[in-house]
């Protein structure tokens, strides 16, 4: 059977800045919470565009490679169709809509269900997020960094998405804050059965609540593996694991 | 008299507030200060010139005619000059946008010729008076479809669901596009509704005085009215429309008719000196 995602030799470029991703290749299969980890200018943004189909509104294009979502290739399909097939995102910056309620946040994200279920999964969001559900007549723009990031991702399961994809989740964020999202997220992989793949800038947090990760290095991927094994590899602790420690 | 001034005012400042709104749809969709606003008012009266005189077609239908036919015009400005330049600066979209004015000037004058004509509509022309006034009925008509316009707009853009992605979409194209929103197609409906709301207010306009391109001048009353309303402010529109109306008509009556536009652009550089956000605009608030 065809894994949920598929990154098949996926190679990337902004312009002719030279290669972004060189020929990347991940797999998350249903139900799991998978980690991209790696430095700045590793390629993981461009990485989470090439999937979305978002490359092509910041000037970059796939070069080659292939993205299969249950073995259909996506690879050119337009950002819309892809969120429609079951790929939502919580982007880099949170990205919330400013100006529109919390409400009217998630009814964006909804908008892509049939009308009669909108409802019902706004409902499992508040009750996932409680804190959304007392500001859902705020504008978004007035909310703390935390409370965006929980509607960003919030708005993005809205669309009862397959495959979640969150970028930087945690940076910016207060380490108890990051906790109560990722347990929240622990959640909805149980009770929605969605797949997450997560862009995370530490090590030790993605490590602690994900199933696999994938380590990219100038756009390659430089090691991957389930946690357990990346918890014990050398180079991992080394480089990622020894740094994020002293902090 | 004092009545009868501010009842014309307020009744050409409903279509001058319609014009205008149509104006802020298309600007805060696709942050265009669409300097064309003033012609696609003209458009909107040829349109009814060509459906009534010229094809001769019963009224309800050539409203139909006019708003699909504007609908259109909108979405073709769109999908041949806009959607080309997004992205580009700001200046270049702005110039396109004068450039498209003189063009669609120069084809109307081409197509119809230069001499001004008539409009004439079965909608009632007559008068009566009311309250020591003397009510003019196609004031009244003009003014009470204006806010019917303005009233289904505004339930349109707040209460259904692709008002909320038009919303969405005005809000950041790119947190739109990763919502999975077609932005391109709300931008799209964005210029057909500016276009439309600018043609009904020429309707009225060309029936007011005489069709002609001439008319630009009274459709590019919507740039004060909506400086002076509040940029991004579809309330501030419509309530700049309406000043812009009564000063007009309170300058032309108690002044001279050249005044007018001496007044509007004078309380134009007033808000812009001491309240650059308009009245009913908001400061720029946490836009990163």
């Amino acid at each position: 059977m065809a894994s949920l995602l598929e990154v098949d030799g996926i190679s990337a470029s902004y312009g002719r800045m030279g290669l972004a991703l060189d020929r990347v290749s991940l797999t998350v299969e249903a139900g799991s919470i998978v980690a991209i980890l790696g430095a700045n200018g590793a390629g993981k943004t461009t990485l989470i565009r090439a999937i979305s189909g978002l490359l092509r509104l910041h000037g970059g294009a796939v070069a080659s490679g292939r993205t299969l979502l249950d073995g259909q290739d996506v690879t050119r399909f337009s950002p819309d169709r892809i969120v429609r097939l079951g790929v939502a995102q919580a982007p880099e910056g949170r990205m919330v809509f400013k100006t529109l309620s919390v409400e009217d946040n998630l009814a964006v994200g909804a908008a892509s269900l049939p009308r009669a279920r909108r409802g019902e999964r706004m409902d499992a969001i508040y009750h996932l997020f409680p804190r959304l559900a007392e500001r859902r007549g705020q504008a978004a723009g007035l909310m703390s960094g935390g409370e965006q990031q929980m509607l960003a991702v919030g708005r993005a399961l809205a669309a009862a998405p397959r495959l979640m994809l969150i970028d930087e989740l945690s940076l910016g964020l207060a380490p108890l804050i990051v906790k109560a999202i990722y347990e929240r997220l622990g959640e909805v992989v149980a009770t929605f059965g969605t797949a997450i793949l997560v862009v995370e800038q530490s090590a030790r947090i993605a490590l602690r609540y994900c199933d696999r990760a994938y380590v990219l290095e100038g756009g390659r991927v430089a090691l991957s593996g389930t946690a357990g094994e990346l918890s014990s590899d050398e180079r991992m602790r080394d480089l990622y694991l020894g740094a994020a420690a002293g902090h | 008299m004092l009545g009868q001034v501010l009842f014309s005012g307020l009744a050409l400042g409903s279509i001058y507030g319609l014009v205008a709104l149509g104006f802020v749809v298309i600007l805060k969709a696709t942050d265009v200060f669409n300097f064309a606003q003033g012609m696609f008012v003209v458009c909107g009266a040829y349109l009814a010139v060509t459906a009534l005189s010229l094809l001769g077609l019963p009224f309800p239908l050539a409203i139909l005619f006019i708003i699909l036919g504007a609908a259109l015009m909108g979405m073709g400005v769109h999908a041949a000059l806009i959607r080309p330049l997004s992205g580009r600066p700001i200046l270049s979209i702005i110039m396109v946008t004068i450039a498209l004015s003189i063009v669609m000037r120069a084809g109307i004058e081409i197509l119809y010729g230069p001499a001004g004509r008539t409009l004439s509509t079965p909608l009632p022309s007559g008068g009566f008076l009311f309250a020591g006034l003397r009510i003019s009925q196609l004031h009244l008509t003009a003014a009470a479809v204006s806010w019917l316009c303005m009233l289904a707009f505004g339930l349109f853009f707040r209460f259904t669901s692709v008002g909320l992605l038009m919303r969405a979409a005005a809000d950041s194209h790119e947190a739109a596009t990763i919502a999975g929103v077609k932005v391109d197609a709300m931008n799209r409906l964005a210029w057909a509704i500016g276009f439309t709301l600018a043609a009904i207010g020429g309707l009225f306009l060309g029936q007011l005085q005489i069709v002609s391109t001439e008319l630009e001048t009274i459709g590019l009353l919507a740039l004060p009215a909506v400086v002076i309303g509040g940029m991004q402010s579809i309330p501030g529109a419509i309530l700049g429309g309406l000043l812009v109306g009564v000063i007009e008509q309170l300058a032309s009556t108690y002044i001279s008719p050249k005044s007018a536009d001496v007044m509007i652009y004078a309380l134009l550089l007033v808000i812009l000196l001491v309240r650059p956000w308009g009245l009913l605009g908001q400061k720029a608030i946490n836009r990163v």
